[in-house]
């Protein structure tokens, strides 16, 4: 009887401050990590540690639109973009000398750039809803993206701008270390900057929008000013992760603008999750090194990450992060023991379809390939491919085997492993639904 | 009068194209309230498809086979990818048809590789059709032509006279009426993206040779054909028809002219000042032609969301 009271305390109370201890602790964790993995890492990985800081506010500022207001943004790149323009013509303007400014406050400059891009922008798409909100928002990117290249005076033309970063006090900021610990400092500030602003009325009048704009509208409030504010707020973040990535890249050219690069914000949120604030973070560091490492082992990652982003969307639509969440309330209950030997069986599951997928794909880009089309002309005859160190003929049986076998056994491994999965999540419900009442 | 005679032909063929493909985008829009990302693939997939089966066996069953080939493979999306999706709503939705969108091009280059393949003019096709102020016009861009007028002919046939046409007009209009009237509205929403994705396979078979067979053609003509649909008016195949050609029209005129927003404002007077000011005011309007179709598309989205001829916002 003991034991069912305490679980009952447990349940019935899941104190404020337990919750929030967990996601403190959590997140200083996270931190600490930040800082000091630099210090033992290459310096080839201090770049990608930036971008990742930078496409990870990009995707947090993207999803202030989403996961508060409900609109869907396919244009983020022009604000990140003239963000970056920004930053890079007041570097160039520091370094010709005509204006000082300390280095650490240059990204200020991306800022107020996707700040006020952000506003006049904002004002036109936030008339429409829905489709039609994405497309206008499509347009002005396009518009820009199109625009751009001709512009040689803001754009830089075909070549892009570039500049060099001055230093300030006794920082040189020659060093990737150094930029990445200003960058990190401006990460910081801008993901609690953004934390706030969900706390803010306006913040708060953005959620109330995503759920029912009608009934704000009935409470008196000019819906179409509060969500040219919120958009408003979504691109100067955008904008300031923009002016981040060019402090570190020194340079910028209209690419930036590609449809792309504001598709990359929406892969990264709805990977990482939408529905949760830190969510957007997740799938940014996640696919970022994924690009990382696997682009280094195979030319094959974008097509990988395409599959990724499409298994998400259809199986997980809540994302990793949603995943997580999820999984937070059994476990302060003491109840994931259950589904650690499913959850194993799926993860076993999930490689060997993994390992099939990609032996099926490396197998056929070595077989399409350029070169081997040519060697196989020249020796008119199919030469072996070579993939993993190991050669495969290719009328062998072992060689058409080994997906089909690969497949076979993930299949039914991932069959049983959903069905004991399932049990184990009734079983937790209807448990902590017993431990309720 | 050259220049206005060959652009007008250019142009009016290049908007029959942008028709094939847009046709059946506006069509599921209008009916699922999805904008289909992948639509341009689909494009795609009918220039590669069309290629590799005319090596094997000649233009004319690749004509046939390639849009079929396509009609199963939008079955596929439609049947066991976005009907999973649907319930999560519609971002989710375009979401998946995004996802596809970047795996059908990779997939396309793990196949044939980064560059064009080369994708010839059939034989029987490369011919001079006519002499035009002292240039040869080759008769396979009025087949392009002559293959999107027969297309729109059978639709509008098949949409207006037909009791088939009847059901898919209804269900563009009011599904969950049409469903409630006993009709298998998810059998109509599978069958209109099948054939949506079949046009725009018969549209790159047919284009995929004349402009040319490469991994980049999805994403030089998708946003393109987001443009013809919404100025066309969402959910609509006529609209879809006038905004194609008035785009293509105005693409292959704008390449040709070196007129200014300087010389615009000459009738007031002020030519002289903008001249000097120059910067965006002096750019000629050939080279910012591609920004154009996005302006009027920014301007419609604003102004006429319904575009020139929907009846919905």
């Amino acid at each position: 009887m003991s034991g069912l009271s305490e679980t009952e305390a447990d349940v019935s109370r899941p104190s404020l401050f337990d919750r929030f201890g967990f996601a403190t602790a959590a997140i200083l964790a996270a931190i600490i990590v930040l800082i000091v993995l630099p210090l033992v890492l290459n310096d080839r990985y201090i770049g990608t540690l930036i971008k990742m800081l930078a496409a990870s506010l990009f995707a947090l500022a993207f999803n202030i639109l989403w996961r508060q207001t409900k609109l869907l943004s396919f244009g983020h790149a022009a604000y990140f973009g003239l963000g970056m323009f920004a930053v890079v013509h007041l570097m160039r303007a520091i370094e010709a000398g005509s204006i000082s400014l300390p280095l650490p406050l240059v990204p200020l400059a991306g800022l107020g750039a996707g700040l006020a891009f952000g506003w006049i922008a904002g004002f036109f798409a936030t008339i429409r809803t829905g489709t039609y909100f994405a497309m206008v928002t499509l347009a002005i990117a396009e518009l820009i993206h199109q625009l751009a290249p001709q512009w040689e005076g803001v754009f830089g033309g075909e070549a892009g701008l570039s500049s060099m970063r001055m230093p300030w006090a006794s920082v040189t900021f020659g060093s990737d270390i150094e930029v990445y610990y200003l960058v990190l400092a401006w990460f910081i500030l801008a993901v609690a900057a953004m934390y706030v602003f969900t706390m803010t009325p306006l913040g708060r009048l953005a959620f109330a929008l995503g759920d029912n704009e009608l009934r704000v509208r009935f409470l008196g409030y000019d819906t179409h000013a509060l969500k040219t504010r919120v958009f408003a707020v979504s691109g100067m973040f955008a904008g300031l992760a923009g002016g981040l990535l060019a402090l570190a890249n020194e340079n910028v050219d209209h690419t930036i603008f590609n449809a792309f690069v504001s598709g990359s914000a929406v892969i990264h949120t709805f990977v990482g999750g939408a529905g949760v604030f830190l969510g957007p973070i997740v799938g940014a560091f996640a696919l970022t090194l994924f690009g990382f490492v696997v682009s280094d082992a195979t030319r094959l990652w974008a097509l990988y990450q395409g599959i990724i982003f499409v298994l998400v969307v259809m199986y997980a639509p809540q994302g990793v992060g949603g995943a997580i969440i999820d999984h937070v309330e059994p476990w302060r209950q003491g109840k994931l023991r259950s589904l650690v030997g499913p959850y194993l069986l799926g993860l076993i599951a999930a490689l060997t379809l993994a390992s099939g997928t990609v032996f099926l794909f490396e197998y056929l880009a070595r077989l399409f390939s350029d070169p081997y089309g040519i060697q196989a002309a020249s020796t008119k005859a199919l030469p072996v491919v070579e993939l993993f160190s190991i050669t495969w003929p290719h009328a062998s049986p072992t060689t058409w085997m080994v997906p089909v076998a690969l497949f076979a056994v993930g299949l039914l491994l991932l069959r049983t492993a959903i069905g004991r999965i399932r049990k184990a999540w009734e079983s937790i419900k209807t448990s902590s639904l017993g431990a309720e009442e | 009068m050259e220049f206005v005679v060959v652009s007008l032909l250019n142009g009016v063929i290049y908007g029959l194209l942008l028709f094939m493909v847009s046709a059946g985008l506006t069509l599921i829009f209008g009916m699922m309230g999805v904008l289909n990302f992948a639509h341009a693939s689909f494009y795609m997939l009918g220039a590669y498809f069309g290629y590799s089966i005319s090596r094997l066996t000649g233009f004319w069953p690749a004509i046939l086979l390639a849009p079929i080939l396509l009609a199963a493979v939008g079955a596929f999306v439609e049947r066991f990818m976005l009907r999973r999706v649907h319930r999560h709503g519609h971002a989710h939705e375009l979401l998946l048809t995004f996802g596809l969108f970047f795996i059908f091009e990779e997939l396309i280059k793990l196949f044939y590789g980064f560059y064009p393949v080369a994708y010839a003019v059939p034989e029987e096709l490369s011919f001079t059709a006519f002499n035009i102020f002292g240039l040869d016009y080759p008769f396979y861009r009025l087949f392009i032509g002559l293959v999107a007028v027969v297309m729109f002919a059978a639709i509008y046939v098949l949409l207006r006279f037909t009791r088939a046409g009847l059901i898919v007009r209804a269900a563009v209009y009011r599904p969950r009426m049409v469903e409630g009237l006993g009709h298998n509205v998810p059998l109509v929403f599978l069958g209109v993206f099948a054939m949506g994705a079949a046009m725009a396979g018969l549209a790159g078979t047919v284009a995929g040779i004349f402009y040319p067979t490469s991994p980049t053609m999805a994403q030089e003509l998708g946003i393109i054909v987001f443009v013809v649909v919404v100025v066309g008016g969402l959910g609509s195949v006529e609209g879809a028809l006038v905004a194609s050609l008035l785009i293509g029209v105005f693409s292959s005129f704008a390449v040709g002219l070196d007129w200014t927003l300087a010389q615009a404002l000459y009738p007031i007077g002020l030519q002289g000042w903008a001249e000097a000011v120059g910067g965006i005011l002096t750019v000629k309007l050939a080279t910012v032609a591609g920004a154009v179709p996005y302006f009027i598309m920014l301007l419609v989205l604003l102004l006429r969301p319904a575009g020139l001829l929907g009846e919905r916002v």
